[in-house]
């Protein structure tokens, strides 16, 4: 049975503004919180809140609840009642930042515990917990995996140097990506910096200069923005680790450039099997002769439709409504990332499914489509991708409207409030255009881009 | 149009999409990311330029640099001008 409090180096130190915590300081407030909360031990409880509550959270619940259901900061009420639906949560954990009118269920705070509490502990209080994370959803909505700390903590480097570093917190810990940093800095015995998700970005680099954290993880778009920071530069960057969009190796010179004595990483992830491997050469993809090899425990080949497969013997996530397993019998997953062979590196081209990632976003080009024609006067909408320098991939819309009297512009004007309204930002069509018609294919497909 | 005044266009019109309201005096040393743009609106006035003077500096880098204020941006794409499309 592999518990948190166990795999944690005693060296982790947690930092935030409210507070800097040792691991020892932590696992007694774990004690006192699982003590004056009996009532979680063996339940399925959902952990909801600021990065620093999250953090803390886990580390109190683990081994103690049956089931920790991961939710991001940013989720609303829609996504408790369709991506949490059919998953029965006990209760939740919040802390004061979370809105309590989402949550049709009870709401448990955890409120500053002090030192001076007494409480008598539950006995019997170790269990092997089940982690169930989010995806950024391969259809491009989310679904709940269900994980085991076990795979969770795969990818995770514990050498020596990675002790000494201090890592900022970029992502919500509460996603795949994010929660791999903070698991990498609890296992290696590394700091972590916890950011306030509300700072902007500028002053978010001053805290980081501040703190002076070595070490950090983002998407390719989020290093862009930090590289327009003037003070960005001073950091004395150790470790740099990119992930969730293509890399491009240019992005990698550039970040070479500024910190030259940092290690970079850039790591490939599916959060759906929770499976990943990493890249440390510098070049974008990974080296051909990879293929058919073991690759950080796991074995990578092409399938007949260039896209990656991944094959883990050990890997048994299943998605938590169905219970579906996520490998075949053989151990292999379809990523459905499409690959091409280029100078003797594998490099990504983008999703199968016709799947848009934008700034790290998966968009459904239908979804935004079928959101615009909920418009009177649109007749047909087709959203395709536009390369971008900044953000990867910038979506466009080309929409033939309907014989009614609207000028193009007033038209235009409509679709991308009515867009704007009701879509996360990353799926509001940075373009649209009017067509007479919409472009069709030889073989009578629509042609997205 | 000068190249300076197509930036200055392609700047308020994207602002004016994103709600972004902008500073009076758009001046050289107005930061990025200061101004109310993000990653996105910054992304979608470097495609916006790009369909209106036929070319992106930070394609055409090899090892692209990324402007901290809007002079330093304006630069970028004076030093490129020579890739504009042949009918601006």
């Amino acid at each position: 049975m592999l518990l948190l409090g166990d795999v944690a180096n005693s060296s982790f130190v947690l930092r935030s503004a409210e507070n800097t915590l040792s691991l020892d300081e932590l696992q007694s407030r774990r004690s006192l919180m699982q003590a004056s909360h009996q009532k979680l031990q063996g339940k399925t409880v959902a952990i909801h809140g600021s990065a620093d509550h999250f953090v803390k959270s886990i580390l109190y619940l683990d081994g103690f609840a049956d089931c920790l259901v991961l939710v991001p900061k940013e989720s609303c009420s829609q996504f408790v009642s369709s991506t949490l639906n059919g998953i029965k949560i006990d209760a939740v954990v919040v802390d004061d930042s979370v809105d309590q009118t989402m949550w049709p269920l009870a709401l448990i705070f955890v409120p500053s515990i002090s030192h001076n509490s007494k409480c008598l502990l539950p006995e019997d209080t170790d269990r092997e917990t089940q982690w169930m994370l989010p995806t950024s959803g391969t259809t491009g909505l989310s679904k709940y995996v269900k994980h085991t700390l076990t795979s969770l903590l795969r990818t995770v480097a514990r050498s020596r140097k990675c002790m000494s570093y201090r890592w900022g917190l970029l992502y919500d810990p509460a996603r795949f990506a994010g929660l791999q940093v903070v698991l990498q800095a609890l296992a290696s015995g590394a700091s972590l910096v916890i950011l306030d998700e509300d700072t902007k970005l500028i002053e978010k680099v001053s805290l980081l200069i501040e703190q002076r954290v070595t070490a950090l993880s983002g998407t390719p778009t989020y290093w862009k923005q930090l590289l327009m920071i003037d003070q960005f530069a001073s950091l004395n960057l150790q470790q740099i680790t990119l992930g969730g969009e293509i890399v491009d190796e240019r992005l990698i010179n550039s970040l070479k450039t500024m910190f030259s004595g940092a290690h970079i990483t850039h790591i490939y992830a599916s959060t759906e099997a929770g499976v990943g491997f990493a890249v440390h050469d510098g070049k974008e993809g990974f080296p051909l002769d990879w293929i058919g090899k073991s690759v950080d425990g796991l074995v990578l080949g092409v399938s007949s439709a260039n896209t990656l497969m991944i094959q883990s013997q050990e890997s048994a996530q299943s998605y938590a409504k169905d219970e579906v397993g996520i490998f075949d019998s053989q151990g292999w997953y379809d990523t459905e990332d499409l690959v091409e062979v280029i100078n003797e590196r594998v490099v990504f081209r983008g999703r199968l499914n016709g799947s848009i990632n934008v700034g790290g976003n998966k968009v459904m080009p239908e979804e935004v489509e079928r959101h615009i024609e909920k418009l009177s006067f649109v007749h047909k909408a087709i959203v395709s991708s536009r390369k971008n320098s900044i953000v990867g991939n910038l979506l466009e819309a080309t929409v033939v409207l309907t014989a009614y009297d609207y000028s193009d512009e007033f038209a235009i004007e409509s679709i991308c409030d009515h867009c704007r309204k009701s879509l996360a930002v990353y799926k509001v069509p940075a373009f649209v255009k009017v067509a007479e018609c919409i472009p069709i294919s030889a073989s009578g497909k629509i042609k997205r881009g | 149009m000068t190249l300076i005044e197509a930036i200055q266009q392609a700047l308020l019109s994207v602002a004016k999409r994103q709600s972004v309201a902008m500073p009076e005096d758009i001046g050289r040393d107005l930061v990025l990311l200061d101004s109310g743009l993000d990653s996105l609106g910054f992304a979608m006035l470097v495609a916006e330029l790009e369909a209106d003077l036929g070319y992106d500096p930070f394609s055409l880098m090899e090892t692209p640099v990324y402007p901290s204020t809007y002079g330093e941006f304006v630069d970028m794409y004076k030093l490129y001008w020579p890739h504009r499309r042949d009918s601006i």
